[in-house]
């Protein structure tokens, strides 16, 4: 019998009890500051790193997990009898993690059959596809059919979101076509979003709380592609109140009955800095 | 004494020098870094990938040859960092499918490893980007491969590799148009060669320390092979391509934002990248004077360049294309001018109230503007005419969106999304006009009669919409007023722009009284340095 093992990394900013209520494998990315290297999510919490990112003389980097990284993962699951693994990662336009995890890949073919997916997304758009795909390998789905719906959601899903402050992005230099937006002297809060998994700018707007009507309402007039369940979820960094005010509009004018928020953790918070929020939604 | 094989020890010996002397020049690696994402970490990256060989060759409790060479490709593998490092951890990988079987190797079978080395890279790699280390490392393995002999020595092997692989190198940016942008050539490639050097010193029996040694002569000006940036046009907006290092002063916080914002005013194609602690500027300026000056405050300066343009012979054309869609936009003040630069206009025409541009000096910007089309704000009423009629004389597309004041034209600019075409552009541009107000605040020249108001030289005079709305005897009080007329219940953010004759610290005191009586509302404050509004009011 086919057994399947959802493997993803820590960039899905997924909650603590999400991961283990669903069995799923996260492989930490690493956060470099200075010479010290912390792996997110296992030694370096939200709170923390952006208690250091304060203190910080230079902007921490990040880095991938190794392919030797994800290779240790994979055998690990082979030998506790796992057949399959779904690997779904952060979109490789902003990360080297899936090419570390297709080398893997192929070191370990001999022994477990790996099917790694470059999600397009990153945060809570990649936590929401890792989560699907984990209660399909719950019920029973098969390899090939939970591949195909993370597939589909891929292509379904939306994530707009406002920073604080380009510095970040640019910083991490994965500002991708925003690069337009840099150096205005007035205070401009950029609507970004990603397409195709690279980051593009949306919209400009002046103004924190104009900018965030703006967020809520591109959200709400979205189409929808005809899902049956609409899945959405707020992410934000060192900004819960926002999101929860964020969240009541939504759950008011969308009438939804689940909505998620998340933190974003320390790698992705090591390119969008504090004040970011952002709306992932796939209806 | 020639040395014609390598065994276990002297392997290993390669792979430490190998790592130390990328140790030593990482950060002019970082520095060179723009490709895939600019964030300026090959160096480092390639460092601690190489540093994890090291590790595991630490560890490692013999010395044979395929050991070791496993021991290098395991380390290499688990301690992969960034791009670059995986790749690199690759080529090592590949290695080690030669070696496996010998027990010690040949220039015969040290090219087999390269060769198989580049392989099992490209099949690593997703999409293969040539230009890059992949293409570097491929060119030199072909090129060992090609003059390799049974009695060849290592040394001769490797320095046949080096310098194919430093040919290769040179030409990169011709490959990556990022790279020729950047000026650079591609730091994973500059970073695996540096590793081979390294690697010759081992072989030449330096050891560790005496790699230490030489960091103390490690000087810049051994220049890396960075090609001139080539002209895009044979008309010269600015002369002088000026290019430096700069190490800033110890403690010294220096932004590569502040420098790029600082070199824009001077010229363009400007490049900031690099690290905290090497950066590299690139500009074309006509004034190469006032760009060292600047930068010799913030640190030391190396590698220093600076070329006539006009003097380089044509012979490259570069692929930077043209801009889709360019912005003129008519201020006046150079606070404003530069507000509207840093929202992405391209050439600021003076002019305003009392002093407006002519249609000849309208037509002028559009036809020197390089850009398949050009968008025109006039932010003006009196300008709107003359900036419709230079369109009909223009030689290319131009659009005008009829901005009538500075607020709605800095309103049209937020609209703006370069990644649109044009006709959805204008579209937004205009219909952003109705969603900002405007009040303006000046002093009356003469005695006059207007409408209701019987006004005296000197008077403030407060404007909104174009309308004179009241007439007060005092700043502050006066503009507090014209808030009444100017805000309503859906007004969310105000800007003030202070003029040339208002100090700072009197616009910060109306400010903060502003924000105590509106604590619903945001207030900014900007300089606008125009010779007659005391204070722009721009209201969203």
């Amino acid at each position: 019998m086919n057994k399947i093992k959802i493997v993803t990394d820590s960039t899905c900013d997924l909650p603590l009890q999400m991961v283990k209520e669903n069995n799923i494998a996260v492989v930490p990315l690493k956060i470099h500051f200075g010479e010290q290297t912390y792996y997110e999510g296992i030694d370096l919490t939200p709170d923390s790193f952006y208690e250091k990112l304060k203190g910080a003389d230079v902007l921490p980097t990040t880095s991938q997990p190794s392919p030797g990284d994800f290779v240790k993962v994979y055998k690990e699951y082979a030998q506790q009898g796992f057949t399959h693994i779904i690997s779904i990662h952060i979109s490789s336009k902003l990360s080297g993690t899936y090419q570390s995890a297709l080398i893997a890949k192929g070191l370990v073919e001999d022994i477990i059959k790996v099917e790694v997916i470059d999600s397009h997304f990153v945060t809570f758009g990649l936590g929401i596809m890792v989560l699907e795909a984990a209660k399909m390998v719950k019920e029973g789905k098969s390899f090939e059919t939970t591949i195909q719906h993370v597939n589909s959601l891929r292509e379904k899903a939306k994530l707009y979101f406002l920073v604080d402050t380009l510095e970040f992005l640019q910083k991490g230099g994965r500002i991708g076509k925003a690069s337009s937006l840099i150096g205005s002297l007035l205070n401009i809060k950029p609507l970004l979003t990603l397409r195709e998994g690279e980051v593009h700018p949306f919209e400009k707007v002046r103004g924190q709380s104009k900018a965030l009507d703006r967020l809520v309402n591109i959200v709400e007039q979205l189409p929808s592609t005809g899902l049956e369940k609409v899945h959405c979820g707020i992410v934000h960094s060192q900004s819960l109140e926002i999101a929860e005010k964020v969240k009541e509009i939504l759950v008011n004018n969308l009438g939804l009955a689940e909505i998620t928020i998340s933190e974003i953790g320390a790698v992705v918070g090591t390119h969008v800095g504090p004040g970011a929020i952002g709306i992932i939604i796939i209806k | 004494m020639e040395i014609n094989i390598i065994n276990g020890p002297r392997l290993r010996t390669m792979i430490l020098t190998g790592a130390r002397k990328l140790e030593i020049e990482k950060a002019k690696i970082d520095s060179l870094n723009v490709f895939p994402v600019p964030d300026g970490d090959t160096g480092t990256n390639m460092s601690l990938t190489m540093a994890s060989a090291v590790k595991a060759l630490n560890n490692l409790p013999g010395e044979n040859l395929k050991d070791v060479a496993k021991a290098i490709a395991h380390g290499a593998l688990m301690g992969a960092r960034g791009n670059s490092g995986v790749i690199l951890s690759q080529i090592l990988g590949g290695w080690v499918k030669v070696i496996e079987n010998e027990d010690k190797l040949d220039a015969i079978l040290l090219s087999k490893a390269f060769t198989q080395g580049v392989e099992s890279a490209y099949k690593a790699v997703v999409k293969p980007v040539e230009g890059t280390i992949l293409t570097v490392a491929r060119e030199a393995a072909e090129k060992l491969a090609e003059n390799v002999t049974t009695e060849m020595g290592i040394e001769e092997a490797l320095q046949i590799f080096l310098q194919q692989g430093y040919k290769t190198l040179a030409l990169t940016p011709e490959m990556l148009p990022v790279l020729k942008q950047a000026n650079v050539v591609d730091a994973g490639g500059q970073g695996f060669l540096t590793i081979v050097e390294g690697m010759i010193l081992g072989l030449q029996g330096e050891d560790i320390e005496s790699i230490e040694i030489n960091e103390n002569k490690f000087d810049t000006s051994a220049s890396l092979p960075i090609m001139d940036f080539d002209l895009k046009e044979d008309d010269i907006q600015f002369q002088y391509c000026t290019e430096m290092i700069l190490k800033p002063k110890n403690g010294l916080d220096v932004s590569h934002a502040d420098i790029r914002n600082y070199l824009e005013e001077k010229g363009d194609c400007v490049l900031v990248v690099g690290s905290e602690a090497i950066i590299k500027i690139h500009v074309h300026t006509n004034h190469p004077g006032l760009v060292l000056e600047y930068c010799g405050d913030l640190g030391s300066l190396h590698d220093i360049k600076i070329e006539n343009m006009a003097e380089q012979n044509q012979n490259l054309k570069t692929i930077i294309p043209k801009k889709n869609i360019g912005i003129i936009s008519v201020s006046l003040g150079e606070g404003l001018n530069e507000i509207f630069r840093s929202l992405g206009v391209d050439i600021v025409i003076t002019g305003g109230q009392t002093m407006n541009p002519s249609t000849e000096d309208i037509v002028n910007a559009i036809d020197r503007l390089e850009a398949e089309q050009v968008i025109i704000l006039p932010n003006n009423k009196n300008i709107i005419l003359a900036a419709e009629q230079a369109i009909k004389l223009a030689n290319k597309p131009a659009f005008v969106v009829p901005t009538k004041t500075i607020p709605q034209g800095i309103g049209a600019l937020m609209a703006f999304n370069s990644e649109l075409e044009l006709n959805t552009n204008l579209e937004k541009m205009e219909a952003s006009i109705d969603e900002i107000k405007t009040g303006e605040v000046t002093y009356a020249v003469r005695d006059a009669k207007h409408g209701d108001f019987d006004i005296k030289e000197g008077q403030i005079l407060g404007i909104v919409q174009g309308e004179v709305s009241l007439v007060h005897s005092d700043l502050d009080q006066g503009v507090i007023k014209l808030m009444e007329d100017l805000l309503d219940e859906d007004s969310e953010l105000v800007t003030l722009y202070y003029g040339q004759n208002i100090d700072k610290d009197q616009a910060e005191d109306l400010l903060d009284k502003l924000s105590s009586m509106y604590t619903s509302i945001d207030f900014e404050l900007h300089y606008s340095g125009h010779p007659l509004y005391y204070y722009l009011i721009s209201v969203e």
